[in-house]
């Protein structure tokens, strides 16, 4: 009897790309619904268009290089960057600009240099600078959470600003935006405010901005899910919270009244989410478990 | 083990004492409890022989892996077990050796496992070694469920037959026939993510992506910087790629390459010491030529010199010339005398052939004095 023959070993695979990708995205889920809750409708605007226009990128450029269009759009890279660049932009950013960061992230700094796991940059990020350098006023223009804002807008008002850039009667921008904690700890300790000052402000929840608290801590979740089911590793994760907790509180020790408490770093920003879902990206990413606590510790600092 | 524990024990004695080793450790996987009950059972309180428990955890199996998990010590890169004082066996080779040491009988069969859902009737058979892989499935009720594919040894290991008509060797531990839900055709690869999951797998503490990276780029002298040669081939880092990239493919295809390139560095080597060696010989050959032609001219000069002095004297000449003759015809003498000496082949001969030569010899000197009258009659 003939035989066709493969290299060994002849095992199912358990893993597989898009799984690994499918569990970032169920990971990111609740800190995602969290930010629509807190942020409104312009997160999910947001997520529908990066999305939309991540995957529309991709398979454009696929077709150019005459590759299989359908196997790289469903290892779900793309909705991952899209998922990542949409929850760090703000919720009213014009919609040109989240299909600019995308077509940037996708074509240019991933497609150019030959697709998934050969970017430099993590596209997500690198599209989020980009528009940062570019567009400073657009890319800090947030919300505040939706139980500060004096005027919260509709799903239409955000349809409406984000795609003519008309806001209702009697509103302009700055009614509208507010500045978030770490900018307002920031500026306010530039003028010389005690940070006991500066924690009166309603802006605050229980150790970290409000909102973006509650954000951060579903997003911790969904990191730690991932590290449970070792999607990633832990030790950039814990490194980063150790680079950034050990720095925080050198500083914190030195002057508490200058210095914000450490954990007020954690939650109040991006820090978990840069934890366990930018920082460990794989691809840019060290490979040895020892260069990733140095990496990771890099990182948070 | 479990059915041949006593022979095993045998086999490991007669090792121990070969060796005169201080320490003997026997490991079975602890999935394997009736094993570990069995060779319990040969153990006798005076030796210092020692069954040991180690976690199932693929591939402890490997030498160097059972090893680190025995003994703590690492096997050095590119160095053997005894260089750190270890022998590691296997099991069926110490019951080869009881057999072979204390009944005399030679390594002619072989335990081998048909297992898989494309053979009828999977087990462990006691197998002559040199039996065709499709007879011995034949035995064993022959194929069912449509298998693609026959693999010899296990699934991480094994490598695929493309014919079932090869014969079972000494090495031949398994045969393992899938049906194709079972060991489903390898998805094509994708892109490296770099997730070093692969690294964290290897047993040999490697860093397959690296290796796979330049064997990919065909630098093999890199790749070699990386111990491409501590790789044992176990499968894990393909096994749990997300990418499902054939790592080990690539590896014994940069080893297969790094041999080709040092086989053909040590035959260039060769080569130019060959024409090294053949441009001195000419050298010294031309030399030796030069030498002899200066000699001969050198003497031929000499002998000039000498003839001036000869013609001084042509008596002497004369008399050299006497003598010379008489030399040679002396010889000429001596050599015939020695002729006639010169014993005939008629040694050690039985009496019945003398008397026949001797017969001979009358009847031919009758015949040449008849021969010498016959002349006359006619007169």
């Amino acid at each position: 009897m003939e035989f066709t023959t493969h290299s060994s070993p002849h095992t199912n695979r358990p893993n597989r790309v898009d799984k690994v990708m499918l569990q970032v995205v169920l990971a990111m889920l609740p800190g995602t619904a969290a930010l629509i809750y807190y942020f409104g409708w312009g997160v999910l605007l947001n997520l529908v268009l990066a999305i939309s226009s991540a995957l529309a990128f991709e398979a454009l450029v696929m077709k150019l290089r005459k590759r299989p269009i359908k196997p790289t759009l469903l290892d779900l890279s793309a909705v991952v960057t899209a998922m990542l660049f949409a929850v760090a932009i703000p919720p009213i950013l014009p919609w040109w600009l989240v299909i600019l960061g995308m077509a940037f992230a996708i074509i240019m700094v991933k497609q150019m240099y030959g697709g998934l796991g050969y970017n430099p940059f993590n596209p997500a990020m690198a599209a989020y600078v980009l528009l940062l350098v570019s567009y400073p006023v657009e890319m800090t223009s947030w919300l505040p959470p939706i139980l500060l804002a004096e005027h919260p807008l509709s799903l239409v008002q955000v349809l409406a600003f984000k795609f003519s850039g008309t806001l209702p009667v009697n509103l302009n921008l700055d009614a509208i935006t507010m500045a978030t904690p770490l900018d307002v700890m920031s500026t306010n300790l530039d003028l010389d405010m005690m940070i006991s000052e500066i924690r009166k402000s309603p802006l605050w929840g229980d150790f970290g901005g409000l909102g973006w608290e509650w954000v951060g801590n579903w997003f911790l979740m969904g990191g730690i899910w991932m590290v449970y089911k070792r999607t990633i590793t832990w030790q950039i994760p814990l490194a980063f919270f150790a680079g950034l907790v050990g720095m925080a509180s050198l500083f914190w020790l030195f002057d508490s009244e200058s210095f914000p408490f450490p954990l007020f770093h954690m939650f109040s920003g991006g820090a978990i989410l840069g934890a366990f879902f930018i920082a460990t990206d794989p691809v840019t990413a060290c490979t040895t478990r020892r260069g990733q606590l140095i990496y990771g510790a890099d990182d948070g600092n | 083990m479990r059915e041949f524990a006593a022979k095993v024990m045998n086999g490991v004695r007669i090792l121990q004492h070969l060796l005169q080793s201080e320490e003997c450790l026997i490991a079975i996987e602890d999935n394997k409890p009736e094993a570990i009950l069995a060779m319990f059972q040969e153990l006798r309180e005076e030796e210092n022989i020692e069954v040991v428990r180690i976690p199932t955890l693929y591939p402890s199996g490997g030498e160097k892996q059972l090893i680190r998990i025995l003994t703590g010590h690492e096997v050095p890169t590119s160095g053997l077990p005894a260089h750190i004082g270890v022998l590691c066996q296997n099991v069926a080779t110490t019951a080869a050796i009881a057999d072979a040491v204390l009944e005399g009988r030679p390594l002619i069969s072989r335990l081998v496992t048909l297992t898989g859902k494309g053979i009828r009737e999977p087990g462990n058979y006691e197998v002559p070694i040199g039996i065709l892989a499709g007879d011995l499935i034949a035995q064993a009720g022959g194929y069912h469920n449509n298998p693609q594919q026959l693999i010899l040894g296990g699934p991480m290991m094994g490598f695929d037959l493309s014919t079932d008509q090869i014969p079972i060797t000494k090495g031949a531990n398994c045969l393992l026939c899938p049906t194709i839900e079972e060991a489903p055709r390898p998805e094509p690869a994708r892109a490296c993510i770099r997730c070093g999951r692969c690294a964290d797998a290897c047993p040999a503490n490697l860093l397959p992506q690296q290796m796979y990276w330049y064997s990919r780029a065909k630098d093999f002298e890199k790749v070699q910087d990386y111990n491409l040669f501590d790789c044992i081939e176990c499968g894990c880092c393909s096994h749990v790629c997300p990418s499902h990239i054939p790592l080990v493919h690539y590896f014994r295809y940069a080893k297969a390459e790094s041999w080709a390139m040092e086989q053909e560095r040590q035959e260039s080597e060769r080569a130019k010491r060959r024409h090294d060696f053949r441009i001195s010989r000419l050298e010294r050959l031309e030399a030796e030529r030069k030498s002899k032609l200066r000699k001969k001219k050198e003497s031929l000069e000499k002998r000039s010199v000498q003839a001036d002095s000869a013609q001084e004297s042509p008596k002497s000449d004369k008399a050299s010339k006497q003598a010379m003759i008489e030399a040679a015809m002396k010889r000429a003498a001596e050599k015939k005398a020695k002729l006639q000496q010169a014993p005939k082949n008629r040694d050690n001969l039985t009496q019945a052939q003398k008397e026949q030569i001797e017969a001979a010899d009358r009847r031919r000197d009758s015949t040449a004095s008849e021969n010498q009258k016959q002349p006359e009659q006619p007169s």
